[in-house]
């Protein structure tokens, strides 16, 4: 892959990542904030398989193919998984705490809810 | 090299779809964006020979994340209006003492 | 044998399986608290079992039987080794006195704060053995989600709600940094395996690839250390987190995470990236990280707050003993992170104990009304001077450790950023106490309303011997902690193994049996290191004097604190602000981390 898309994958991923984080610091909404982050974490899974992929190489399924022809790595598959799974729990998580803030708290605006830092000082 | 160029324009494709996602304010519409984008990440997934992860990717990245966001953005919008008014936590009092 | 060290990660997750199965019918609900307390207790005594069994040697444990072949590893490893062993005995007592402060506690939760509990017990364990940096990533990932939903338990109180999201999404960032490394390590080794990710790094010399990677790993445990500029979560989760939560947030996951810090340097990176880019970067890092914490927890009126910025100052102080990258500096880090976990329990559960009882934890607000807890006084009292490392208790055993380390590696500059923290962070501590329990000082201003929810459903009008004994325990291991003659030796001998870096690989790879070095121990009582712990408390006793009566402060102090005023005011303006900035702040941090490494 590398002598054909170079860079390219590589610098995909760290733009999703960024981009997901440019979202994150300028939201005026916590569940605008948490779908950026689940972008943030979707820039592993890109970064995660592109790492194991090979040219010319086929899908790890062995049920069809002979042993001896090239697959890619099967390892990062499993990886990408797992970070799949974990991350859609984060954010169902934060997604169920935003609605408990916009129960207690009245608004998701993380500009307009009293940051935690107290005002008061000894 | 056919699949490279697949490849090349599924990457891009998910960088345009990705910068929408975190610039659409709306949360309702970006949860469309964000299955749009789901969808290209699980279409290059197949590319990159992921076919399982792909499978993943597009239950959870298409279908389930976006119906939770759109689940959560109408429940706050019910606790928003029937709730108090927002403001009541916003009072910040400027009574930093000395030292 | 093998089978106890699994269970050391097993246990608690089986435990917390079937308590939330259980807890569907009543009886089940009442078996909650009794069996979780078990587990809790189990495991640091079951890792003590370990300590006197295993020895000093590293035993490697390939699940499944998946044991490596000609020095390749594909299986997952847990690797039982003596300083693993110290501390997840510390993580499970911690757990333990939390389970125990908080038995009958939120109940209408159902069982599920148990459960997080021993999850959170669980995924700790599993982060420190395990021996593959997926594993690892996994554990720590569990490790944060359960950590996020205990933070943010008490859904009825909003700043709660919003701790537990910026907690969540400023460690989410940072895991994802993490994910990314871990990625670009595999991309460049092939390996997942720690020991094999290190023997093939050792092969060359670190390129820019290997650096960044080696900066992005970092950035998500430096999110868990909670290390300035990562650190702003800290205070909002603790501040509003349940207070046995509050106990393992600050000494489990800080100490954990400085756990994995030292342990990925010496297996993973030492001997490929240049060891004065890791120097910097630690001692750099440390050495803010201790100087902002300890102004900001110097100048907070909210106990919980107090105390969750002095757990930054002190995880600054734990990054720049690793960062001395020797294993003196390591066991002087590992006894000043056991005496500091210690003491702020005991802190956090006479906090909550507040909490409860008066509703709020406004210092001013609280002003004398706890002069009838004696007992409870005592103990915060005492736990502020463990803090401020009065010789022998809490973390005087640690900074008497640094005193050596810090001039081995010549860096004796460090030692007034340790009397520093330890003067001001104590004697914060210590103001809040005498103000507190004893009445002393001017009437404070109190302020606008400071009312909280107390955490129990019913709340304890009276403090009985379930309240009272984990932190009182807590203390007395703090205080024995400098009294041991043995702690030295254990510490120092730990420290080498951690450092030990050809032993690790020999034992993971090629099933050798490795046995810590030996070391020669430096005793801890030395005149230096008590004088300056002595330094420490007095230095601590002046500002918590200086704080309690401001009327009757001389000129010339009010002089002196007119900029640090200015400087302060600064330093809370730039912490007022919300998840966004935090999130700004993390890409900050690995901007600043990643040139540091690329630049030495």
């Amino acid at each position: 892959m590398h002598e054909v898309l170079g860079v390219l994958p590589y610098a995909v991923a760290a733009w999703i990542l960024l981009v997901g984080c440019y979202g994150i610091a300028t939201s005026r909404s916590f569940i605008h904030v948490v779908v950026c982050l689940s972008l943030v974490q979707s820039s592993t899974y890109l970064m995660l398989l592109m790492v194991g992929w090979s040219h010319h190489a086929t899908a790890p399924v062995f049920a069809d193919v002979k042993p001896g022809v090239p697959v890619v790595d099967p390892v990062v598959q499993a990886l990408t998984l797992t970070d799949i799974v974990v991350g859609g729990a984060v954010t169902a998580l934060l997604l169920a705490l935003t609605i408990q803030l916009a129960k207690r708290q009245g608004s998701i605006d993380p500009d307009r809810i009293r940051s935690l830092e107290e005002e008061l000082e000894e | 090299m056919m699949a490279e160029v697949v490849l090349a324009v599924l990457l891009a494709a998910a960088a345009g779809i990705g910068t929408s996602v975190a610039l659409t304010r709306d949360p309702t519409r970006q949860a469309l964006v964000l299955s749009a984008y789901g969808l290209v990440l699980g279409m290059l997934m197949v590319a990159l020979q992921a076919p399982d992860v792909a499978l993943a990717q597009i239950g959870i990245g298409t279908a389930v994340v976006p119906l939770l966001v759109v689940l959560t953005v109408a429940k706050v919008e019910r606790e928003l209006s029937e709730g108090r008014e927002p403001g009541d936590f916003e009072e910040g009092s400027d009574k930093g003492s000395s030292l | 044998m093998n089978t106890l060290a699994v269970m050391l990660v097993v246990a608690p997750l089986l435990a917390g399986a079937v308590i939330a199965g259980a807890s569907i019918t009543p009886l089940g609900r009442r078996l909650a608290d009794p069996l979780g307390v078990a587990v809790a207790v189990a495991v640091p005594a079951g890792a003590v079992v370990l300590i006197v069994t295993v020895g000093e040697t590293t035993r490697v444990l390939w699940q499944g039987g998946w044991e490596p072949v000609h020095g390749q590893a594909i299986g997952v490893a847990l690797v039982v080794d003596r300083p693993a062993l110290l501390i997840v005995a510390l993580v499970g007592l911690l757990t333990a006195a939390a389970l125990t402060w908080s038995w009958h506690f939120l109940a209408d939760t159902g069982a599920s704060y148990v459960v997080l509990v021993l999850l959170f017990l669980g995924a700790c364990d599993g982060f420190v053995l395990a021996g593959d940096v997926f594993d690892a990533f996994v554990w720590f990932e569990l490790m944060g989600v359960t950590a996020y939903a205990l933070t943010g338990m008490r859904v009825e109180e909003p700043r709660s709600v919003h701790g537990a999201l910026s907690f969540g999404i400023v460690n989410t960032v940072g895991a994802s940094l993490s994910l990314t490394g871990v990625a670009l390590l595999y991309a460049r080794t092939g390996e997942l395996n720690l020991a094999a990710i290190g023997a093939s790094l050792r092969t060359a010399s670190a390129d820019h690839l290997v650096l960044i990677s080696c900066a992005l790993l970092l950035t998500g445990v430096l999110v868990k250390m909670a290390l300035v500029p990562f650190h702003f979560w800290t205070a909002d989760a603790e501040a509003v987190a349940p207070t046995p939560v509050c106990v393992l947030l600050s000494g489990a996951m800080i100490t954990v995470g400085a756990f994995a810090v030292a342990r990925w340097w010496w297996v993973v990176f030492d001997g490929a990236v240049p060891e004065t880019a890791i120097r910097h970067a630690l001692l750099g890092f440390g050495a803010v990280t201790a100087v902002v914490g300890a102004l900001m927890c110097a100048t907070q009126r909210h106990l919980k707050r107090l105390l969750a910025y002095s757990t930054v100052a002190h995880s600054g102080v734990i990054s720049c003993g690793i960062g001395l990258l020797s294993g003196s500096g390591l066991a002087a880090a590992g006894l000043y992170a056991v005496g500091h976990a210690c003491s702020k329990g005991a802190l956090f559960l006479v906090a909550g104990m507040l909490l409860n009882r008066f509703e709020t934890l406004d210092e001013h607000e609280l002003y004398g009304r706890g002069r009838r807890m004696h007992l409870a006084g005592a103990i915060f009292i005492v736990a502020g001077l463990s803090l401020a490392g009065l010789p022998p208790l809490g973390t005087w055993a640690g900074k008497s450790a640094y005193s050596g380390a810090l001039a081995d590696a010549h860096a004796e500059w460090l030692e007034v950023v340790l009397v520093l923290v330890s003067a001001l962070t104590g004697g914060a501590v210590l103001r809040a106490g005498l103000r507190i329990f004893v009445g002393l000082g001017d009437v404070p201003d109190p302020g606008p309303d400071t009312h909280e929810e107390p955490e129990g459903d019913t709340p304890r009008r009276r403090d009985g011997f379930r309240v009272l004994a984990p932190p009182a325990v807590l203390l007395v291991l703090a205080a024995g902690l400098g009294l041991w003659p043995g702690v030295a030796a254990v510490a120092q001998r730990a420290g080498a193994t951690m450092t030990d870096t050809g032993g690790y690989v020999d034992a993971v790879l090629h099933n050798a049996q490795v046995t810590a070095p030996e070391v020669t121990v430096e005793p801890l009582w030395q005149a230096l290191s008590a004088g300056l712990g002595l330094l420490a408390v007095v230095l601590g006793i002046a500002f918590a004097v200086a704080g309690l009566w401001p009327s009757r402060r001389p000129r010339i102090v009010r002089a002196a604190l007119g900029p640090v005023r200015i400087m302060v005011r600064r330093l809370h303006d730039v912490h007022r602000a919300h998840v966004g900035d935090y999130v700004s702040w993390v890409l900050v941090g690995f901007t600043v981390l990643g040139a540091t490494l690329l630049h030495t």
